[in-house]
């Protein structure tokens, strides 16, 4: 049975055929009604009057209008568009797991969101691992990269180069009859013509060569245009692999110094905020004095009659301390033995407002300190009493090492006197300023606790990690001078030390330098400084530019950094000592310092300062950062300085021991200990040499042209240098500079050879995609063989 | 009443004979037609190797050719090589340029290179893993087989120049499309192996609650197959890479710093070495000195050690995930809900697409009701 159309019934029943049912007659033979036919000479053109039909309709029936249709996208695609497509698909998502019904295309498209979803889930857990700040921001900068290039990567050099050789574009994209948005060179088999648009493939045929109208003209360009996108997609295939992970390699390397820069400010921004919400002052007139009350101590001395107990120094602890720190039995036993008669001469003296002090009480002072068991008995009785009057006058206002051991040299004293004086006194002392380290310990955490915001801020710029501004302020000022210095990153033959000393026009490589030891470091500045300066002496132009193009080298955070300290000049004079009348301070002063010895075991506290007062320990505390961060910066030209001065012969006085002494503390400061404490001829020496160095404001005239502050920050360094226990320590603190220009040339080293490895890679990859471009979309041998002419 | 089958034509009478037995009828079948053919726990793998290989040396020449007869099964066998590329360089990228560094920073950027590694290999394998567990749950439950391959035949066109076109096989699987999947590869396979037609949809039916054997069992197993396979596509292009940033988060954990070639024995010996250094006095001068300092010396024995090594770090590296860092919230919480969020993906997974697929007996109604209107067309 055929399936007869509703077009052929309409026709049939035009033509007025009847359709009946068989008669009462059923004749076998074809005369008469069977079929239905009434007139028996239509019978046998009943085909025929069908095919006339349609031969008379044929042309007024056409195929449908294709409903497929091109999308008019540009080359590098939309954001929009491609946000747009992203909820579509996580609707799809939703639509086809709740009803079950599904294109190839939207399954498809949902293998995209997953990767999203798994880049980014990939990427918070990372971040909540990062140690630093920029670590966990550039965990989402790199999934974004990788994503963003896997999509880049073929728009812009691929698709746009193909346009520019070929003269059409191989990416278009189409809708389908069904709806689907669909590449349309996706399948190289199914190219959907109908939605090409001829005008269209016209003018591609124009810019491609060929001649559109001329024979098989439409079928070469569109087996061009079919080759072209085959041959690309497999050349996308091929490079994406190489392509995205160099790409976002090489961009995260190129934005994490921005970042950090953003991170620092962000911290800054942050707890100034914090600070400028709660000031320092209401924090700090809100804090707990540390004495609370003085009658309570004059009553508890007079109530003790000269009776130690452990009761007494139980109660005398509780009203000296806001926390119970000289409650151990031990440390009661060491404040007894060393200091009890002081502090309770001290305690009268407060309570009488007398201050004297005789022989009496300075060898009580040394007794206490058993400097009289055996080290100097007998010596001391020997001392006349000016000297003696000479040595409180300078112990009490003036406790520093320096000027002790002076007099003490006066003195006839030996070396090794001198040295077991200093030891017994900080021997015997030993245990007993670690009680004061607890003591002091106590306070700091009770200031920090109360001015945390404050400490925080100071974090933010000063602290030694990461994030700070000082270490950011710092790198940046060391990459400036190696790009100034314009080392090499490894030489053919490198140079070793001893020929780097003896020729000056040697130049070293990083390589080197991360290699060798810190001398060869300095060796490797040296030269290079000698190769800008050539023969120019102190004071000439060509030294006053490279000295202006090194004090130059800072950091971009310069703002951000005065506005620091001005707010910690603010400051105003607030004690925690509830104030009184007159000198109080003074004899908290006494107290403190009676208890605490003649220095404090902190250095990072001023030595002379009391606890009394926070402005000063907060004072003397950014005072020491204060000089860190400057003496960083101007190390470089501080050993420019030196090194011309020395060629020029102003520092002639200096013999060679002292001179490598004063290059020795310059470069590295690595003073060994046998210097420090033992060898008092040594110290003298070293000071001698700073003197030398950094006493004399004329020695950096034309510094102080370009950098005004440049004598003041020698000024403080010289005096900083006097007030040393431990010069390693504190001189020059934030590390040596031979130290750091080792360490920054192996970063440099370490990014110079990844970079030259990679960078490489990515420019030959860049070369090979662009450059085979122009060799695809050959159609000449497939359409060689055609006939010129000839029969159609 | 019992199933009634009716078997077609598919093996046509061959001009060999007509005693020629069923067997070989069979293969010369097989020899020109599409078939699924027999298939064991590698044939996985097979099919993959053999993608890799023929992507080398044909598909990428055929591309670069232009020639016609490149599909879209070719082009989505491409998409393995800048998987594979990529991956190889992601780790290089950490570790090739480290044999320059000195070596405070070979170790700490070894540290960092294993770490990159692991997390490389395991997002890999996060991936096939998921895939594996849900494909033999949805097996088990609805009857369809996920991973079912078939042979391909491709008839070739003709290339430029010459006669005769070559036939390629491809290893496609049979329920790669979720809308026109390879129904009638099914049925011939059933006719030819099993004696039934509707074989395969006869064990869909009995999962499906369905006790006795249908007349045409396929007009319900493929609506069922179309339903469940639309489902389990669309949560599996997302639950595998859930298992796969569970695999990356896996590989940054501190066990797998420590990975790598474990030797049997170390053998100390003594050496003497002279060490230069400079004379603190006398600054200029260089002072040398015969200094005895052990060497030691790696035997070249491999233990079994490190072929266990990573295995053992990764049950370690389980463990750091699951505990976390204390730090902060996030940090403490964020593996657990990792793994957590693994197995609930890959339970929904399963459950989605199981839920509607057993009939439902009180659903189906056998009487009319009298009072209801109804539309006869």
């Amino acid at each position: 049975m055929t399936n007869i159309s509703p077009l052929l019934i309409s026709q049939l029943n035009k033509n007025q055929i009847n359709v009946t049912n068989g008669t009462q007659n059923n004749p076998k033979n074809n005369s008469g009604t069977q079929g239905g036919i009434k007139n028996n000479t239509q019978n046998n053109n009943y085909h025929e009057q069908i095919y006339q039909n349609l031969k008379r309709t044929a042309n007024t029936v056409k195929p449908n209008q294709p409903k497929a249709k091109l999308v008019n996208e540009g080359m590098l695609g939309n954001p929009i568009t491609a946000t747009k497509d992203t909820f579509k698909d996580a609707k799809n998502f939703f639509k086809i797991t709740a009803t079950g019904k599904a294109s190839d295309t939207d399954l498809g498209r949902i293998n995209n969101l997953g990767l999203k979803t798994g880049a980014l889930i990939i990427a918070t857990f990372l971040a909540s691992r990062a140690k630093t700040k920029t670590d966990a921001i550039m965990q989402f900068v790199g999934g974004g990269a990788f994503l963003a290039a896997m999509s880049l990567w073929p728009k812009l050099f691929i698709n746009i180069p193909a346009r520019l050789v070929h003269g059409f574009r191989i990416d278009r994209k189409y809708i389908s009859a069904q709806g689907e948005k669909k590449d349309f060179g996706l399948d190289n088999q199914f190219l959907v013509w109908d939605a090409y648009p001829e005008e269209q493939l016209r003018k591609d045929a124009k810019r491609a060569g060929i001649d559109y109208d001329a024979k098989n003209g439409k079928e070469k360009i569109q087996r061009k245009i079919q080759k072209t996108m085959l041959q690309n997609r497999t050349l996308w295939m091929a490079t994406a692999g190489f392509a995205t992970p160099l790409a976002t390699a090489l961009f995260g390397n190129f934005v994490q110094p921005h970042i950090k820069d953003l991170v620092v400010k962000a911290d800054f921004n942050r707890a100034k905020k914090a600070l400028e919400k709660n000031p320092i002052n209401e924090q700090i007139k809100n804090c707990k004095p540390i004495v609370r009350n003085e009658k309570e101590i004059e009553k508890l001395i007079k109530n003790s009659n000269g009776v130690l107990d452990d009761d007494f120094f139980k109660q005398l602890a509780q009203l000296l301390n806001p926390t119970d720190v000289i409650a151990n039995s031990e440390n009661r036993v060491t404040l007894e033995k060393y200091n009890s008669q002081n502090l309770i001469n001290t305690l009268k003296e407060i309570q009488q407002r007398k201050v004297k002090i005789d022989t009496d009480s300075l060898k009580e002072l040394l007794k206490d300190a058993k400097i009289t068991s055996g080290l100097m008995g007998e010596e001391i009785s020997t001392l006349s009493q000016d000297d003696i009057n000479i040595i409180i006058s300078t112990f009490k206002t003036d406790s520093s090492e320096r000027n002790l051991i002076k007099l003490l040299q006066q003195n006839d004293l030996g070396d090794d006197e001198i040295k077991r004086i200093l030891n017994g006194v900080k021997k015997d002392n030993g245990e007993f300023f670690e009680t004061i380290k607890e003591f002091n310990k106590n306070i700091i955490s009770d200031l920090r606790g109360k001015i945390k915001k404050y400490i925080d801020l100071a974090d933010t710029v000063f602290a030694s990690k990461a994030e700070s501004m000082y270490t950011n302020e710092y790198e940046k000022s060391m990459k400036s001078l190696f790009d100034f210095l314009g080392f090499k990153r490894k030489l053919s033959k490198e140079p070793t030390l001893q020929e780097l000393l003896e020729d000056k026009t040697m130049q070293a490589s990083l390589y080197g330098i991360m290699n060798n030891d810190e001398r060869y470091a300095q060796a490797a500045f040296r030269n290079a400084i000698e190769a800008k300066l050539g023969d120019a002496k102190y004071g000439s132009e060509k030294y006053n530019s490279i000295i202006k193009k090194l004090l130059e080298f800072k950091g971009q955070n310069k703002k951000e950094l005065d506005k620091f300290f001005e707010i910690f000049s603010d400051l105003e004079n607030i004690s925690l000592i509830k104030p009184q009348e007159g000198e109080q301070n003074i004899e908290i002063k006494k107290l403190i310092n009676a208890i605490m010895g003649s220095k404090s075991a902190n250095s990072s506290l001023n030595a002379t300062s009391s606890c009394s007062n926070i402005s000063n320990v907060i004072k003397s505390f950014i005072d020491s950062k204060k000089i860190d961060l400057e003496s960083g910066k101007i190390k470089a030209a501080l050993v420019t300085n030196f090194e011309t001065r020395l060629k020029d012969g102003s520092l002639s006085n200096l013999s060679p021991e002292q001179i490598n002494f004063a290059r020795k503390i310059l470069y590295s400061t690595t003073i060994s200990d046998a210097l420090t404490y033992t060898n008092a001829s040594h110290k003298q020496n070293y000071w001698d040499v700073m003197d030398c160095i950094l006493k004399d404001e004329n020695n950096f005239r034309a510094e102080k042209e370009i950098m005004p502050e440049f004598s003041e920050i020698t000024k403080k360094l010289h005096v900083a240098s006097e007030h040393l226990d431990n010069p390693k320590e504190e001189y020059l603190r934030c590390s040596s500079f031979s130290a750091s220009l080792k360490k920054y040339a192996t970063t440099l080293f370490n990014s110079k050879t990844w970079l030259r490895k990679f960078g490489i890679m990515a420019i030959i990859l860049v070369a090979v995609t662009l450059l085979i471009q122009p060799l695809f979309g050959n159609i000449k041998k497939e359409f060689s063989n055609e006939s010129k002419g000839g029969n159609k | 009443m019992e199933q009634v089958v009716q078997n077609g034509p598919k093996l046509p009478k061959s001009d060999i004979g007509y005693l020629t037995s069923n067997e070989d009828r069979k293969n010369e079948y097989y020899a020109t037609e599409s078939h699924i053919y027999k298939q064991g726990p590698l044939s996985g793998v097979n099919a993959g190797l053999h993608k890799l290989s023929n992507d080398i040396f044909t598909y990428f020449p055929k591309g670069f050719q232009g020639s016609k007869n490149s599909d879209f099964y070719e082009y989505l066998s491409l998409g393995m090589v800048p998987y594979i590329i990529g991956s190889a360089l992601l780790i290089a990228l950490y570790s090739a340029a480290n044999k320059h560094y000195n070596l405070a920073d070979k170790a700490s950027s070894a540290k960092v290179a294993k770490t990159m590694g692991a997390g490389v290999v395991l997002y890999g394998l996060g991936k096939w893993l998921f895939k594996k567990i849900t494909h033999s749950a949805i097996k088990g439950s609805t009857g369809i087989d996920l991973d079912m391959r078939y042979i391909n035949k491709v008839n070739e066109l003709p290339e430029h120049g010459h006669q005769k076109g070559l036939v390629r096989e491809q290893y496609p699987g049979v329920y790669d499309s979720a809308t026109f999947f390879r129904s009638d590869l099914l049925a011939a396979d059933g006719e030819i192996n099993h004696g039934n037609v509707y074989h395969w949809d006869d064990k869909i039916t009995q999962k499906a609650g369905f006790e006795t054997k249908l007349y045409a069992p396929n007009q319900i197993a493929n609506e069922k197959t179309r339903k469940v396979l639309a489902r389990i596509k669309a949560l599996e292009n997302v639950g595998k890479y859930i298992f796969a940033a569970t695999g990356v988060a896996l590989g940054s954990q501190e066990a797998f710093e420590n990975v790598g070639k474990v030797f049997t024995k170390y053998a100390k010996k003594y050496v003497t070495k002279r060490v230069t250094f400079f004379d603190p006095d006398n600054l200029e001068k260089m002072k040398t000195l015969d200094v005895r300092v052990p060497k030691f010396k790696k035997l070249s024995k491999l233990s079994l050690k490190t072929l266990t090594s990573p295995f053992e770090a990764l049950g370690k590296a389980f463990v750091q995930l699951w505990k976390g860092d204390k730090k902060n919230l996030i940090t403490k919480y964020y593996g657990k809900a990792l793994i957590l969020s693994c197995a609930i993906s890959a339970f929904l997974t399963w459950l989605i697409p199981t839920i509607g697929f057993k009939r439902n007996p009180n659903t189906i109604k056998t009487k009319i009701d009298e009072n209801k209107k109804y539309e006869v067309c």
